[in-house]
């Protein structure tokens, strides 16, 4: 993590100077106003005889805020650039982060949690850049600027005597401002519980009308609703005084230059001007002291935030190169074989495999079937080095799975997994997986075989019809089927399907079984289900129940044995008629 | 603006009428105070330091300071005073508003559900209320004192010197104008940068969720470039309306020094015959930069304004559906049914004329259980539902123990009917929450009826037994501990009535013979109906009623029922054939 925020401040270090040198010009450029308008009240103590002049002033002045008004443009382009650059790169780096973590430690975090980070935590960060750059610049250069332009203008003395109140009512404005977070962070809390609370309700209806809570349900209600309340009111409260002491402050600061400053004026030290002018001085106080509580905050915040994105980039990663798919020439035949392997999840001793032997060749079919969590998937998450395997376990065309590179094994394998998830784009995209080097007819060749080619050809747009808009949804047959096409699009030696025919009536699921036999003629295929027809006519078929291998064989001799495969298989003849009763 | 909205506005605030006439005094004084503060400055300029002196009569420069120092003070605790009132009187209203939104929902009947999607609810409770409270917020606690502030603002400077005020004013239109037309622009932005901000966050969640996908087909490297080229766009997105936020206090600023030097060349020239005194200038200057504050918060706030009256309608429309209410205080409150159920020639829609139900009529006596038998969308769910009046039926009538369920108390009629759903809702409370459903309970209590459903070893098995909390919607449990939970709450309420919509989802043969003990032995004594799927549960049962199209075609026990040859024997045939 420090590596990489060195990197993106590195990157943009020019910005950030730049920023810095127009924050501070147009402090420089902002002492102007005031001490033009003493001036020019000096002058009109005799108007007659400096008429012209006052009028030179005045443009003078008008002049200034056209200048003022283009440096500030400045400042802002480089603020926002510089912040929004930082936003960016980070968010940039922790999803390329993310992207390589071991899926085993990434499935430990919650996808709530993830997101936060995107949305959350880089946002901090940001704007403690943001703040620091511009607020914190603004801070420093006002003292300085402002603070030698009132003592060299008007007067030393009175510059001090004045300023004291600013600094001590800072250190206080910072107090208060930590009460102000507290209660906001209570105030936040409450509002979550409130909210939830509100989604419970409107969820349970029915129950609580049944059991006839509606009166419990809503005190209980107004018991949060009250915290959230008194919560708020302290928050805001605490602001307000923020506001306040700012005020009495400055004002202070008023009174004070007022006393001394005409002292000065009637000992003929200063002007009436210089007088006129140390009141706008003062004013430009105001901005800065009342940001540097927000500043100090923020570095807190960010602070957590920084440490919450730390536990990102020390999470342990996948040796992956990533590149474009096009790059990876390397090609696999398409041998599997599998040793003794046993496998328990990291921290865990139950073990989800035992001792699976196995061996599958180019152009073979092996079948899976087993009872729910007989380590299937896992089995099929091993091949693909989703999980870390050891070495001399599962070996492809002879070589240890360990010494293929991760980029270079999964593209050799194309693997359609369970959960048929689409991503909100066009079907195209869901199918090439974005890849755009696909042929169109291609594209089209592969929805055909996994028969949604019909489907795809009624819908509005046809294959550019995104998903989920204006109520395109798709039933769970026909997003098996496009996941499927995936499939048939991908070039790899062995594929495999996880329980992907589930969803399809009896004729599509026949014929795609079919359309599958002719395109792994020459192919390794692994088709897992839990239906004996999707695998009845594999080369191989092997029964897994709690980790362990059972049965093997082909169609036939399962049944013959009459062990488990032969239980499936009579379930599953009666199962079709028990339907009949919803 | 609506006159509807004027009024829903007027009473939204009603009852907060003294508070706030009271504030606005104050921020009257407030105002004094704070334009009193040049003024003074004014005296020390004109009547002491262009003559030289410290003391006039009684008066020094230093009871000045003093007086300044004095309504500095005065000025910001009467503001910290009003701020805070009118903050708690906004919460007060935003609190009670929401109280009475929540009473609303809980009260409305099941077709205002069903109407109104669950999502929508949600958000007029959390963010429209919490629009509206923006609108007390960030605009009334600055609106009445802006508007105070404008008006003694230009009445003084009138009064100071008419002409030169006319002259000062020249400069109001175009900081409105600027205002008005930077704020679009700026809003348009935004608009823009948030539709990127969202695609980029829907790219990101979808991303998290389809991780694995990406990692198997490995397409890394096209979402990396995916997620560059969207965190760019966002990026330049932002940068527009950022340099426009930056314009508006610059073009201000410009406005400010233009309108100072009008008044200093109407002075110096004798426009309109101005010759005034410099500390009169000097009180102009100050006035002329002070005007611009409230005006652009003004501005600014339009759109809050706008925003918040939108909620504000949209709870009120709401709140105004008074006939979806259902009233708990009539009818005649009865403690404990015999469990009699009677339909006579029942007629029921959801939607007018497209009916659920047709002419159904049927009899269950006291202890006697009764099976509902049909396809999906036969109206076997309708009918469990229209017996404890979630929904009202258009024709014909439905009696409990002889008493037309329309006189009987809605409370206590659902205090007699105990109902399972097919997902029973656990809520994110103790199991002792769950089971006695705000009914008072011991422990002990508690744990007997937890014994009778069965549940009895689960329960234990978890960490912190019956006061263990469940997840958000009880998804820590599977559905059968769900459904085993669901029995323990009817077992504590004893009804007369039970009514079961049996699931289908997958529950192992274990936790299955648990719920079929559990069923057993409620429907020993009460009058059950079941919503089954099994055909073990069917068979069983002293009444079959076979549904089809909302009506019934047969009705029988089983025996009657096969030995009938109608649709319920084909069913049965059909499955029996397909077990051998």
């Amino acid at each position: 993590m420090k590596e990489v925020m060195l990197k993106i401040l590195k990157k943009h270090k020019k910005g950030m100077f730049f920023q810095i040198v127009v924050i501070t010009i147009n402090m420089w450029l902002l002492t102007f106003p005031p001490k033009i308008i003493g001036i020019i009240i000096d002058l009109l103590y005799d108007i007659d005889k400096n008429k012209s002049e006052i009028i030179n002033y005045t443009y003078y002045l008008v002049g200034i805020c056209f200048i003022l008004l283009a440096v500030r443009m400045c400042w802002k382009y480089y603020d926002s650039y510089n912040q929004r650059s930082v936003e960016k790169e980070l968010k940039d780096k922790v999803f390329e982060r993310v992207m390589k973590i071991k899926l085993s430690k990434l499935q430990k975090i919650k996808n709530g949690e993830l997101m936060s980070y995107f949305v959350k935590d880089v946002n901090e960060i940001r704007r403690l850049v943001q703040k620091v750059l511009s607020y914190g610049t603004r801070f420093v250069t006002t003292l300085i600027i402002a603070g030698i332009t009132m003592a060299s203008n008007v007067d030393l003395k009175l510059t001090i005597i004045t300023l004291c109140p600013i600094i001590i009512t800072t250190y206080i404005v910072i107090k208060i401002k930590n009460y102000v977070e507290r209660s906001f962070r209570k105030s936040q809390i409450y509002f979550t519980e409130l909210s939830e609370y509100v989604q419970e309700s409107t969820d349970s209806i029915k129950t609580t009308k049944a059991y006839s809570c509606e009166g419990e349900q809503l005190k209980e209600f107004i018991r949060k609703n009250r915290k959230v309340k008194s919560s708020n009111i302290a928050t805001e409260v605490h602001s307000s005084l923020i506001t306040t002491t700012i005020n009495i402050c400055f004002g202070l600061c008023y009174g004070i230059s007022i006393l001394f400053g005409s002292k000065l004026v009637l000992e003929n030290t200063i002007t009436i001007g210089d007088f006129v002018a140390f009141n706008g001085y003062i004013g430009l106080f105001i901005g800065p002291v009342s940001w540097i509580p927000g500043v100090i905050s923020q570095y807190k915040r960010a602070q957590i935030s920084y440490k919450r994105l730390d536990k990102i980039f020390s999470l342990e990663k996948e040796k992956i190169k990533i590149k474009p798919n096009e790059d990876i020439k390397e090609k696999l035949y398409g041998d599997i074989k599998i040793n003794n392997l046993s496998y328990n999840y990291p921290d865990c001793i139950e073990k989800v495999l035992e001792d699976i032997n196995l061996q599958v060749e180019s152009g073979e079919t092996l079948g899976i079937i087993g009872t729910i969590a007989s380590g299937k998937t896992t089995l099929m998450n091993l091949l693909l080095r989703l999980y870390q395997v050891d070495r001399g376990k599962i070996f492809i065309d002879g070589k240890d799975i360990n010494d293929i590179p991760i980029e270079i094994l999964r593209e050799n394998i194309c693997y359609i997994t369970q959960d048929n998830f689409l991503f909100s784009t066009s079907l195209k995209e869901n199918i090439s997986l974005f890849r755009d080097d696909f042929e169109d007819r291609d594209i089209d060749e592969s929805t055909k075989n996994a028969m949604i080619y019909e489907d795809i050809r009624k819908m509005p747009n046809g294959i550019d019809t995104v998903i989920g808009e204006r109520g395109t949804d798709l039933s769970g047959g026909q997003k098996q089927r496009l996941v499927i096409s995936r499939a048939f699009l991908k070039s790899s030696n062995i594929i495999i399907f996880d329980d992907t025919f589930s969803a399809l009536d009896n004729k599509t699921e026949e014929k795609v079984l079919e359309n599958v036999k002719s395109m792994t003629e020459n192919k390794t295929c692994i088709i897992i289900s839990n239906r004996i027809s999707d695998i009845k006519n594999s080369d191989k078929i092997i029964v897994l129940d709690k980790g362990k291998i059972v049965e093997a064989g082909v169609h036939d001799s399962l049944i013959n044995q009459k062990g488990l495969y032969y239980d499936f298989f009579m379930q599953q003849s009666t199962k079709t008629e028990n339907s009949l009763l919803d | 603006m609506k006159n509807k909205t004027i009024s829903r506005c007027f009473k939204l605030i009603k009852p907060k009428t003294k508070p706030l006439i009271i504030i606005s005094i104050i921020s009257l004084v407030i105002t004094i105070c704070e334009l009193t503060k040049p003024y003074l400055i004014k005296i020390v300029i004109d009547d002491y330091l262009s003559l030289g002196i410290y003391q006039k009569g009684v008066v020094t420069i230093g009871l000045i300071s003093a007086i300044y120092i004095g309504l500095v003070l005065l000025g910001n605790i009467l503001d910290f005073i009003s701020t805070t009132a009118t903050i708690m009187v906004g919460e007060d209203v935003i609190y009670n508003l929401r109280n009475k939104l929540y009473k609303f929902i809980e009260n409305a009947n099941i077709p205002f559900h069903d109407k109104t999607p669950a999502g929508t609810l949600f958000v007029r409770v959390t963010n429209d209320v919490e629009d509206i409270t923006t609108l007390f917020k960030e605009v009334l606690t600055t609106i009445i004192k802006d508007i105070i502030l404008i008006i003694v603002l230009v009445s003084i400077m009138i009064y100071l010197s008419y002409k030169l005020s006319m002259l000062s004013f020249l400069i109001i239109p175009f900081i409105i104008i600027f205002s008005v037309f930077i704020t679009k622009a700026i809003k348009k932005g935004y608009e823009y940068s948030k539709r990127i901000k969202t695609k980029l966050n829907i790219f990101l969640a979808e991303s998290i969720y389809g991780m694995k996908l990406i990692k198997i087909f490995g397409r890394q490297y096209e979402k990396q470039k995916e997620c560059e080229d969207l965190t760019d766009k966002f990026r330049n997105s932002r940068i527009g309306p950022t340099l426009f936020e930056g314009l508006l206090p610059g073009l201000m600023t410009i406005l400010e020094n233009l309108g100072i030097a009008i008044v200093t060349w109407a002075c110096v020239n004798s426009w309109l015959g101005i010759n005034l005194e410099v500390g009169i200038i000097y009180v102009f200057i100050t006035y002329i930069k002070q005007i611009f504050e409230p005006i652009n918060r003004i501005i600014e706030n339009i759109e809050t304004v706008q925003e918040s009256l939108v909620s504000i309608d949209k709870i009120f429309e709401i709140l105004e559906k008074k006939e979806y209410l259902e009233d708990f205080e009539k009818g005649i409150i009865i403690d404990k049914l015999e469990g009699k159920i009677e339909f006579k020639h029942v007629w029921f829609a959801y939607k007018e004329e497209e009916w659920v139900l047709k002419d159904v009529s049927f009899t269950i006596n006291p202890g006697e259980s009764a099976a509902l038998v049909g396809r999906t969308g036969s109206g076997k769910t309708t009918i469990t539902n229209l017996i404890n009046r979630f929904y009202e039926i258009q024709k014909g009538e439905i009696l409990l123990d002889g008493i037309n369920i329309k006189d009987i108390n809605i409370r206590s009629l659902r205090k007699n009917i105990g109902i399972i759903l097919q997902d029973p809702f656990i809520f994110a409370k103790s199991i002792k929450d769950n089971i006695s459903m705000n009914k008072n309970m011991l422990d002990e209590e508690v744990e007997k009826t937890l014994k009778l459903s069965s549940a009895e070893d689960f329960v234990n098995s978890l960490p912190n037994g019956i006061d263990q909390i469940a997840d958000e919607r009880g998804n820590s449990y599977s559905a059968g501990e769900k459904q085993l939970l669901a029995f323990a709450r009817i077992f504590a309420h004893n009804p007369s009535i039970f009514i079961l919509d049996e699931a289908t989802a997958n529950i192992d043969t274990h936790t299955e013979e648990l719920i079929q003990k559990s069923v057993d032995e409620i429907s020993k004594e009460k009058t059950s109906i079941f919503i089954a799927h099994r055909l073990s549960t069917i068979v069983n049962v002293d009444k079959i009623i076979v549904l089809s199209d909302g009506e019934i075609i047969e009705q029988g026990n089983h025996d009657e029922l096969v030995n009938n040859g109608g649709y319920y024997s084909s069913l049965y045939n059909s499955y029996y054939e397909s077990l051998n």
